[in-house]
């Protein structure tokens, strides 16, 4: 993923919930949530998850977290790039 | 990623020690399971899942893979395979045997169809969905068709005739015992 320009969005067939400590996102096709396969998210991927509410680019998703944590923004952008790489192989964002 | 939230009470350690994301497959016997199953059906979404289990064999085997749509009391019959909390965080996949109205509400007996006992009737609110389809190798069983719900009727009486067959014969063995020689045989 080498375009930091680039915009997402969250696919609708997934949905995202916080149940009992955890927050899961949970796809669901022709209207059947598959319990199978649901993606468990640790706090990060659940902040960058809501973020993408808003269709943004991968530096403004940057940058948000740049605010939200203290972190060293060239590992942030990694792990930033290569989460929203995984979350777009699964189906869960596309690109606007 | 390691990092620490700005403002927030959640430890740098937990952030870090996690991927951002893990797929994984909900065991439907977790406390989780049975928020997200009664909050996703609730919300008008069936679910698929896969079943753990022998207690409804051997209809449902262990391994087998469950369609469960969105119920309500009102809609479901006698002989349904339904989804039901019978205590809190945990949900089970068992049979309607009983329907009853109970003050202005329907009370549900569910039970498996291998276990000799029902579990605790349950009130309406606690019904999330009924079974309306299972796969196993491959081919899919519509528990809609016909025959399906004449076996599922079937095996509800088979089980309500069990759940009173105690009270049944205890009147006749009362009066059995009081018949001089026979006590003994029927203690």
């Amino acid at each position: 993923m080498d375009q930091p320009e680039a915009r997402f969005e969250r696919n609708p067939e997934f949905i995202f919930r916080r149940i009992v400590d955890e927050l899961v996102l949970v796809p669901v096709r022709q209207d059947v949530a598959d319990m199978d396969c649901i993606y468990t998210m640790n706090p990060l991927g659940a902040f960058i998850w809501e973020k993408l509410d808003g269709r943004p680019t991968l530096q403004e998703l940057e940058a948000a977290i740049g605010q939200a944590y203290e972190v060293d923004p060239r590992v942030a952008a990694a792990d930033l790039f290569r989460f929203v790489e995984e979350l777009e192989s699964a189906g869960a964002v596309r690109r606007v | 990623m390691s990092a620490t939230v700005q403002g927030s009470d959640v430890p740098e350690r937990e952030i870090s020690a996690m991927p951002m994301a893990t797929c994984v497959s909900l065991r439907c016997t977790s406390a989780a399971f049975a928020e997200l199953s009664a909050d996703l059906l609730r919300a008008g979404v069936a679910l698929r899942f896969r079943a753990q289990g022998v207690s409804m064999a051997p209809l449902v085997r262990d391994g087998d893979v469950l369609l469960v749509r969105p119920a309500a009391p009102r809609s479901v019959r006698i002989g349904d395979v339904v989804l039901c909390s019978t205590e809190p965080g945990r949900v089970v996949a068992h049979r309607v045997v009983r329907k009853q109205i109970v003050r202005h509400d329907y009370g549900l007996t569910v039970q498996g169809d291998a276990l000799s006992r029902p579990d605790a009737s349950i009130p309406g609110a606690q019904l999330y969905g009924r079974v309306a389809a299972l796969e196993r190798a491959g081919a899919q069983i519509d528990l809609d068709r016909p025959v399906m719900m004449l076996l599922g009727r079937l095996a509800a009486l088979r089980s309500r005739w069990n759940l009173g067959r105690g009270a049944r014969f205890r009147r006749p063995k009362y009066l059995l015992k009081r018949l001089p020689g026979l006590s003994k045989y029927l203690a």
